[in-house]
């Protein structure tokens, strides 16, 4: 039966593409607009940037790719195209399109050179865009440059910086959506899975803000082309590299040092990073002045072939990414880790004489990571993924600018987890298979009052063994503009994980998550998201939205705590429940920009019939940031962050406890003072309030022919003792990060 | 550009105000919780059981308590099947110097308690308030050592290792293996000493560290030849005349828990890594009304003689004469 489901929906899917390709179904006395937006210096795309037709008053906004469409748009008319991205100067051409034609054009904009804005989700009133605006928020290259940048820029640090994204401190980069576990994150590099994207004890993220183009992050109701988390969704674009001249720029923090590389190849070009740490100084400032002997690096390229003689209308890339870690001590009975990832993929992107995209990826995704144990009392652990993965995407975009989207995609998937057990016997917790998913998705964009995004995810196999599988995934989006200020939105959709983390979510630092298919006695867990909420621009410099959600849980795989025997299961089926509602406002009276959010949530988790708070429950949170272009290169920014504090379990006390370090002992020098604690109903304490105030003061000057972009940042201005977490062995309050200055300088030829 | 910066500095100074450092109670509400520890030796009928309560300190340390947290006058009877009762006797001991519980160290023993192969034993405590605590075991089989292939003699030519292999009848059964030099001081036969030789060495700043070996579950025990050539080497420096060391043999205390002790080990033996900061752990009794561990564990017994010639590459004097 599943069969005879699968080869109904690939023939339709094949006959779809066979009917949308036929250029001749544009035969109206419109033709179709198509451009591809890109910086001046660089061609480097611009994603998210706005084109409109001002006499029309109908326009789009650039996808991750640079690429707008604007159907039905009156033929053999001169009408004038306003193309407008923050950070770049305006640009203003007369466009001509022919009838039942696609007329493509090119457009430059070049940089304004003004100090750009912290984060901020790109709004437009232009009726008609196409890209989703709920739960989304679209970060560029200009707008990670002046993020907040602490030890090191990050973007795992940026993002907790938005309105429903959860950290539980200063230590670790790991982030939580919306009540959801970190591992209900996906993050993908140019649309390839990064299955450990950490360095460091999860202190850092793997991926170097100097090769990101732009970013999109999801933090729920995303549509059918997105698949395999509960959560999130974190969609980073690299950029192609200089097509113009070649540079270079380099880069040193207290952390680490960086080269950048790139330039122009015959029809296309090429870009080149590298990242490698150099000291451990400023990492043990993480740790409470603890030694982390840590040591790691990451490194990416990309190519990209586009040659009208070669494919008209095709681009080809090339792209590798590669991250590792070491942690080795030189105490033999200490044990050591080390852990990476590599990813390597191509892609075909064609467009053609139709408002039609397609894009063909072919990828492969792996993660190592092992414990050593050497003489120490640590399991042994080796967790390995393989993912090798094909996709094909088509999107058609109707002369009624609706749009209709299908993508094929085939992820095969091997893990392997080899783990010590108490016992000392290695056991393998690893397993391998196959997930293809059809999606089709139809944007109802025809009305300027009211856009549908209704989508199906279909997984005609999947990695899970266990028979209780669901299959169908469908998601609903909308946008209901009552007024040019206000905009109404909301989602709703189902969403499954088949691949789960050994991770104890009681760790407040773990150093990396294996991987793992979820295992046949459990039902792959899933998700729904309800998503209600409404956007307001009552001027052009004044944002403000809210946006409330409510996710549910179902079969969410939690370790099992007490696990004693071999035999035990690894997990338990638990359940999950969150929802709050979150606010956020921009102002940017120039020269000012100023941000404001706050998130109040409610998370619980629920297993064996114990309902309790995750770490990661959060209720109040605050963020404030100010930024200040003062002019002649330099700028300022101050970021202040508040949040109630996380959930801990309370002590009952202490017991004397027995340990086997002294069963030979005689019985009169037995001495049982080994003190264990005896705790209360997990999570239910809470932590003092968090909050800390961070600045930054940067300079943008040049020694010809050099370019130089210094930034000084003092973390934790005022010193507060914003506690860790509290050892329950010594009685020692552990805090996070105190007043630390650090700096960063780059420079560019 | 002076407004600005006012601004800022307004902004700065009045977060500066509320920077204040929030003290934490990590205590809940308390309970008073008991905790009784009975590990059994099936070899001997001389028992000893503990009984304690929880406790709480000022300064969050545990360490730092010095209220004896014993608990006294309680009346604790152990049973073996379907013999009689026996009621255990309290006593006290002088704790070693140093120890920050100054009260002596409470006990309750006794010496005609021992457990049956393959039997059940129970324990019961009646606290002086009335809560009552109670557990039982099941006495685990003795293994069977393999006289074939554990090696008879050290070193065994060509060979650099030393192994001991045995065989058991229990399914998930765990072990406590220790191993030593016996020998005797001054051709005194009435005292056997032990040199622990562990399951390998670590040179440390030019020092060799032990590693002691960790609870089990195979079938077999073995150390590299080196690791047992090094504890010869460190006994032959730790005496001063080397002439006056009689050694035995080298000998196996292989300690074989019962089903109790074996999960109470795997709960108690998950040591995280050193950067891994755990909030919650896991903990495991046996013992219902209160915490605490009541097991039994068989110890056996296997020895392997030195050459003559390798004992006197030390210094030393071979104890026995074949």
């Amino acid at each position: 039966m599943r069969k005879d489901f699968s080869a109904y929906l690939l023939t339709i899917v094949f006959f779809f593409v066979f009917i949308i390709s036929n250029e001749n179904i544009c035969a109206q006395d419109t033709g179709t607009l198509r451009g591809l937006v890109v910086d001046s210096t660089t061609s480097e795309a611009l994603a998210f940037s706005n084109a409109y037709i001002k006499e029309l008053q109908i326009g789009a906004n650039t996808d991750i790719r640079g690429y707008f469409l604007i159907p039905s748009v009156p033929a053999n008319k001169n009408f004038t195209l306003v193309v407008s991205y923050i950070g770049y100067n305006t640009k203003t051409i007369t466009i001509r399109v022919s009838k039942g034609k696609m007329s493509h054009y090119n457009i430059k904009l070049s940089s304004a050179d003004i100090q750009m804005k912290t984060i901020e989700s790109i709004g437009t009133r232009i009726t008609g865009t196409s890209d989703s605006k709920i739960s989304v928020d679209r970060i560029s290259a200009k707008q990670l440059e002046t993020a907040p940048k602490g030890v090191e820029s990050d973007i795992f640090r940026t993002i907790k910086y938005l309105p429903g994204v959860q950290s539980t401190g200063d230590v670790s980069a790991r982030y939580y959506v919306r009540g959801g576990a970190s591992n209900q994150n996906l993050v993908l590099i140019d649309g390839i899975t990064v299955y450990s994207p950490f360095h460091a004890l999860g202190l850092f993220s793997v991926i170097d803000p100097d090769m990101i183009n732009n970013i999109e992050f999801y933090k729920g109701g995303f549509g059918a082309q997105f698949g395999g988390r509960l959560s999130s969704i974190m969609q980073v674009t690299t950029k192609d590299g200089n097509k113009n001249i070649f540079s270079g720029k380099g880069s040193a923090s207290f952390l680490t040092g960086k080269l950048l590389l790139e330039g122009p190849l015959p029809s296309g070009s090429f870009i080149l990073t590298g990242r490698k740490s150099y000291s451990n100084k400023i990492l043990n400032k993480f740790l409470n002045n603890g030694n982390i002997p840590a040591d790691f690096y990451d490194f990416s390229f990309k190519a990209n072939y586009s040659n009208p003689e070669f494919v008209p209308g095709g681009k080809f890339t090339f792209n590798g990414f590669f991250s590792g870690d070491n942690i080795n001590n030189k105490d033999p009975r200490i044990e050591d880790y080390k852990w990476s990832n590599k990813i390597l993929g191509f892609k075909w992107f064609q467009v053609g004489d139709s408002p039609l995209f397609f894009e063909l990826g072919v990828s492969a995704s792996s993660f190592d990571g092992s414990v050593i144990p050497k003489l120490s009392d640590t399991p042994a652990t080796t967790n390995k993924v393989d993912d090798i993965g094909v996709q094909m995407d088509f999107t058609y975009m109707f002369d009624n600018k609706d749009e209709i989207g299908v993508g094929f995609h085939i992820k095969h998937i091997r893990t392997t987890l080899f783990i010590e057990n108490s016992s000392g016997i290695s056991v393998d917790l690893g397993s391998q298979a196959a997930n293809i998913v059809l999606y089709t998705k139809y944007k109802f964009l025809q009305w300027n009052i009211l856009s549908l995004d209704a989508g199906l995810r279909m997984n005609l196999t999947t990695l899970s063994q266990n028979k209780k599988v669901s299959l169908i995934e469908p998601r609903l989006s909308f946008t209901l503009r009552i007024l040019p200020q206000i905009l109404f939105k909301g989602a709703i959709g189902i969403f499954r994980q088949e691949l789960i983390t050994v991770s104890d979510e009681n760790e407040v630092i773990n150093i990396f998550e294996p991987w793992i298919i979820s295992p046949s006695y459990l039902t792959p867990s899933h998700a729904t998201h309800y998503i209600l909420g409404v956007d307001l621009e009552p001027s052009s410099n004044v944002t403000f939205s809210v946006e409330g959600y409510y996710k549910s849980v179902l079969d969410l795989p939690l370790l099992n705590e007490n696990k004693i025997l071999p035999s035990d299961n690894d997990f338990l089926s638990g359940k999950g429940e969150s929802y709050g509602i979150e606010l956020s406002t921009k102002i940017s009276p120039d020269p000012f920009y100023f941000t404001a959010s706050y998130t109040y949530a409610h998370a619980y988790k629920e297993v064996d019939g114990l309902r309790y708070y995750p770490r990661y429950d959060i209720r109040h949170t605050v963020n404030l940031s100010l930024d200040l272009n003062i002019g002649k290169g330099w700028s300022a920014s101050t970021v202040w962050s508040y949040n109630s504090g996380l959930p801990f379990t309370q002590l009952q006390g202490y017991y004397d406890k027995y340990y086997f370090n002294n069963i030979f002992s005689q019985w009169d020098r037995f001495d049982p003072r080994n003190p264990y604690s005896i705790l209360l109903i997990q999570n239910l304490g809470r932590l003092p309030d968090y909050h800390r105030l961070d600045f930054t003061i940067s300079k943008k000057f040049k020694i010809e022919p050099f370019s130089f972009h210094m930034d000084i940042s003092v973390i934790n201005v005022y010193n507060r003792h914003n506690i860790f977490y509290f050892k329950r062995d010594t009685g020692e309050r552990v805090d996070m990060l105190p007043f630390l200055p650090t700096a960063t300088i780059s420079v560019e030829l | 550009m002076k407004k600005r910066f006012f601004i800022l500095l307004s902004v700065v100074s009045l977060i500066l105000v509320y920077s204040c450092e929030d003290s934490l109670n990590p205590y809940g509400e308390f309970q008073e919780k008991y905790v009784l520890n009975c590990v059994m030796r099936a070899d001997t009928n001389f028992q000893v059981t503990y009984l304690t309560k929880n406790y709480v300190t000022p300064d969050f340390n545990p360490y730092s308590n010095t209220n004896d947290p014993t608990i006294k006058n309680a009346v604790i009877r152990m049973w073996n099947g379907n013999d009689d009762v026996v009621i255990l006797k309290d006593s006290t001991l002088v704790r070693p110097a140093g120890d920050n519980y100054k009260t002596p160290y409470s006990v309750y023993y006794t010496s005609n308690f021992q457990p049956k192969p393959n039997t059940k034993v129970e324990i019961e405590a009646l606290l002086p308030n009335g809560k009552r605590l109670s557990s039982s075991a099941t006495v685990p089989s003795s293994v069977s050592f393999s006289g074939i292939k554990t090696d008879t003699l050290i070193p065994t030519p060509g060979q650099n290792f030393v192994r001991f292999v045995w065989n058991t009848n229990r399914k998930n059964p765990v072990f406590v293996a220790r191993l030593g030099i016996y020998y005797y001081k001054n051709n005194n036969k009435q005292t056997r000493y032990i040199y622990t030789i562990p399951s390998s060495y670590v040179n440390i700043d030019g020092k060799m560290e032990p590693v002691f070996s960790k609870p089990f579950s195979t079938l077999s025990y073995s150390v590299d030849l080196q690791t047992v050539n090094t504890a010869m080497q460190l006994l032959s420096e730790e005496v001063e005349d080397k002439s006056k060391i009689q050694i035995l043999v080298c000998g196996i205390e292989l300690l074989s828990l019962d089903d109790n002790l074996s999960m109470y080990y795997n709960a108690t033996a998950r040591s995280g890594d050193i950067f891994s900061v755990k909030l919650d752990e896991t903990d495991y009794s046996n013992i219902q009304g209160g915490f605490g561990v009541f097991g039994i564990y068989v110890r056996n017994f296997y020895v392997i003689r030195f050459s003559k010639d390798y004992i006197r590459s030390y210094g030393f004097e071979p104890a026995l004469s074949f």
